[in-house]
């Protein structure tokens, strides 16, 4: 029997290293949003986490950034399912 | 019909804009097109680089326009503005671009595709380059160019500029391009908003605005508080905020949400269009070559350490190697002036040659090694990848000042100058950020403060070893390029707890993968800035020469000192007489000149100001020296060369300045300058806001007068102070 597989929902910071999955939501001060969205980290990207920290390093479709949010902005990820 | 009536030169000129994310090749492209021949000026009232360059193609002349890079064409400044205005033709010194070309990485299609489906907006003739073709097809990624072709409706073209690959089929596809009919753009936004939109234009028509490209007026609508929402009336300017945010409350009660509506558009459509055209290899999981070198240069203790290693690196090395080209240009220098001392009899014409302009300019010149090494080391970073790592390191101290990882280039090009320092704060989003950065800037110890170090370290500090193997000049080098820095620290504190408060935003910066420095961009680099720093001497550093030999000459007389020089010239020395009385001759002469130069208008300024530099172990050469250097730092070389030369301190057998300087005495005869003075003098420059061109840069910068006085006041109040203490406290322990 295979386990039944629930979705789990996480702000980005807490994606472990190597862990990825796809963004949901983007949340921030519209002019944010804005911005991010534009550098790609938007609705339906993947993203992958390359080195967890403050700033920590994401792959977008094989691009590294470094990303640190701020109180004000919380990116929610949908963890793909994990590979035991 | 008459206006198809052109002359010939006049149609097969051809303006063309390039424009793309940064990292896209961009640069590379624009060098591979025109060979290098670029003029580079600023676009009037900002401080955006305007980039032009010119190539013939088939007999068609095309003059290429390279706009600053950019991941999206959403105006939220007056400086991303000017690429929108060059774009429609409203920037008055250029003509209206007639084709418009618009480079993307291959590899990051889909996200490299926004800013070209703005530029569809604009209904331009489009060519559309796949550059970084080689390494898209080495990572594994395939593009059905044909099809791709016919899904946006533009030339699409694939090259690897770096390779010089592909280059003549961009400018194939430009001189067709504009002969074509235009593909109209795709309409992605709802039919209600593009009605809101030519309701707007109406609207601004009605209030007395001139009509505007469409483009604009979308633009208006999409960017919240976006530039281009800035009426051109400016009694509109309230009306029209208003108007605005009533159409954007009636667009989101029909389900068209701004501004999170245009990404979510553009990226659909985007996806739409590369939907089987575009395969990329599943896996995404594997390191790559920069993952493994980000591992160490990233990482939190080694990559301090490389960093630590890299820095220490390239002070050693400017001040290591730069010694023998140091000596070739003095003794270029040294030649001059014997030569033209032989050549003309003494005189005031020889005087303003002499010690004038050739003692002046060249003892200014004479670091332009030193220049070239530290901005080819800063080009090396940049273009290889480094730099955004080093900022990446940095971003966790600068957090703890309230600044970001951003703040950390253009910090770091203030090393070499401030003025691209400053410009370079553009890429800081946040406000606050960006001016606290921008006051701090130049701190930071500039290439032109350079000058001063060495002399004085290479005249006054002895060449000796602290605990026998730490190079002592070294290290003095290296505490005067930290000094800024650490003082830098508090004051970026303090002004982010006082004028500029307000939360840390958050931080997303790309990390470019590394590649191997393109010598051609390094070299234009260096060129660039060592031309900037040869003119520099050439122009401003002359004429202060000129004027502070002019005011060190007159009003006194110098016949008598003219003879004197004349006999001392005439001597042959055979015997040991002849010699005895050249010495007399020498010192008399050297005792005329002090007397003469203390009587001249700079001699009575000086004693004016003696009693303020006195407590900084200064006599009134070095204030009126200080004091000449407000244009730029290292005039004060070419004004002590001067001085000190005309005053009859020069050492006959080596007439360079260090000897000069090092011979220097007071009135009674002790020698002026000592470690706690070259020290002090040191340190003043170090913390002084002695430059003219940073200053109005950060009034170009902020629109405002105040932040430049600011700037001055604080830092001049610094320097003071603490070339004060360094002074009083070297000669406590000294003496």
């Amino acid at each position: 029997m295979s386990v039944a597989t629930t979705t789990q929902v996480v702000p980005l910071d807490l994606l472990q290293a190597h862990e990825s999955g796809q963004i949901l939501e983007v949340v921030a001060p519209n002019e944010w949003t804005h911005r991010l969205q534009e550098l790609g980290l938007r609705e339906g990207v993947t993203i992958r986490m390359v080195k967890t920290g403050e700033p920590c390093i994401l792959a977008i479709d094989g691009h590294r950034f470094s990303y640190r949010c701020d109180p004000s902005t919380m990116i929610m990820v949908e963890l793909a399912e994990s590979i035991a | 019909m008459s206006d198809s009536v052109t002359t010939p030169s006049e149609s097969s000129r051809l303006t063309v804009a390039l424009i793309g994310n940064p990292n896209t090749g961009k640069s590379t492209l624009f060098n591979a097109l025109c060979g290098g021949q670029a003029r580079v000026g600023n676009f009037p009232g900002v401080t955006v680089e305007k980039k032009v360059g010119q190539y013939q193609f088939k007999e068609r002349d095309i003059t290429l326009i390279d706009l600053p890079g950019t991941y999206s064409l959403s105006p939220r400044s007056a400086d991303e503005m000017v690429s929108v205005d060059v774009l429609l033709g409203r920037q008055d010194d250029i003509p209206k671009p007639q084709a418009v070309v618009c480079i993307v990485d291959s590899s990051n299609l889909e996200r490299n595709l926004y800013v070209f489906s703005q530029i569809r907006d604009l209904n331009l003739p489009t060519v559309l380059v796949l550059n970084m073709w080689d390494l898209a097809k080495n990572r594994g990624i395939t593009i059905d160019v044909d099809e791709l072709r016919q899904r946006l409706g533009v030339t699409v073209v694939m090259t690897s500029a770096h390779r010089q690959d592909g280059i003549e089929a961009v400018s194939e596809a430009i001189i067709q391009v504009v002969e074509d009919e235009v593909t109209p753009p795709p309409r992605l936004f709802p039919e209600a908003f593009y009605a809101e939109v030519e309701k707007l234009s109406a609207w601004l028509v009605e209030h007395g605005e001139e009509p505007a490209h469409f483009y604009l007026h979308e633009r208006m609508l999409l960017d919240v508080r976006g530039a281009s929402e800035e009426a051109t009336n400016k009694e509109n300017t309230l009306q029209l905020k208003e108007y605005l945010g009533e159409t954007r409350l009636r667009l989101a009660a029909e389900g068209c949400r701004i501004p999170a509506i245009e990404t979510k558009l553009r990226y659909n459509w985007i996806r739409e269009k590369l939907d089987g055209v575009m395969v990329r290899p599943a896996s995404d999981q594997t390191l790559s070559t920069s993952d493994r070198i980000d591992k160490i240069v990233t990482h939190r203790f080694s990559g301090i350490l490389v960093f630590a290693l890299l820095m220490f690196l390239v002070f050693q090395a400017i001040y290591t190697w730069s010694g023998p080209f140091m000596n070739l240009v003095e003794g270029g220098q040294n030649f001059i002036s014997t030569t033209v001392e032989g050549w003309m009899p003494p005189g005031t014409l020889r005087s303003l040659l002499v010690d004038g302009l050739i003692a002046g300019v060249g003892s200014v010149i004479i670091f332009l090694p030193q220049i070239v090494m530290l901005f080819a080391f800063i080009a090396i970073m940049e273009d290889c990848g480094y730099m955004a790592r080093a900022a990446f390191l940095m971003d966790k101290l600068m957090t703890k000042i309230g600044l970001s990882g951003k703040s950390f280039l253009p910090l770091m090009s203030s090393f070499a100058c401030a003025i691209p320092g400053v410009m370079a704060t553009r890429v800081i989003e946040n406000r606050r950020d960006r001016m606290v950065t921008m006051l701090v800037a130049p701190l930071m110890s500039c290439s032109a403060r350079l000058p001063v170090y060495i002399l004085m370290i290479y005249t006054f500090i002895p060449a000796s070893f602290i605990f026998g193997w730490l190079p002592l000049q070294g290290t003095v080098l290296f505490a005067m390029y930290a000094l800024g820095t650490l003082i830098a620290i508090p004051i970026a504190w303090i002004l982010k707890k006082t004028f500029f408060k307000g939360e840390t935003p958050p931080f997303v910066m790309e990390l470019p993968p590394y590649k191997w420095p393109s010598p051609r961009i390094v070299f234009d680099r260096v060129y660039d800035r060592a031309k900037a720093f040869v003119v520099r001497a050439g122009t401003l550093i002359f004429s202060v020469t000129v004027l502070v030999w002019a005011l060190s000459y007159f009003p006194s007389d110098h016949s008598e000192l003219h003879n004197l020089s004349i006999q001392m010239e005439t001597i042959e020395v055979t015997a040991p007489a002849e010699q005895e009385t050249l010495d007399q001759l020498s010192d008399q002469h050297n005792l005329l000149a002090g007397k003469l130069i203390r009587e001249s208008y700079l001699g009575r300024m000086g004693v004016a100001i003696e009693p303020v530099v006195k407590p900084l172990g200064w006599d009134w050469r070095i204030g009126i020296g200080a004091l000449a250097s407000f244009p730029a730092r290292e005039v004060v070389i070419a004004t002590l060369g001067t001085i000190f030369s005309l005053g009859g301190d020069t050492d006959e057998e080596n007439p360079g300045l260090r000897s000069t300087l090092a011979a220097a005495t007071w009135p009674d005869g002790r020698p002026l300058f000592t470690v706690p003075v070259a020290l002090s003098i040191m340190v003043f420059f170090a913390l002084c806001a002695q430059c003219g061109a940073t200053l109005m840069v950060i009034r170009r910068e902020t629109n405002s007068w105040r932040w430049p006085i600011f700037t001055f006041t604080y830092m001049t109040v610094l320097a003071y102070v603490a070339a004060f203490l360094t002074y009083q406290i070297g000669t406590a322990i000294g003496g």
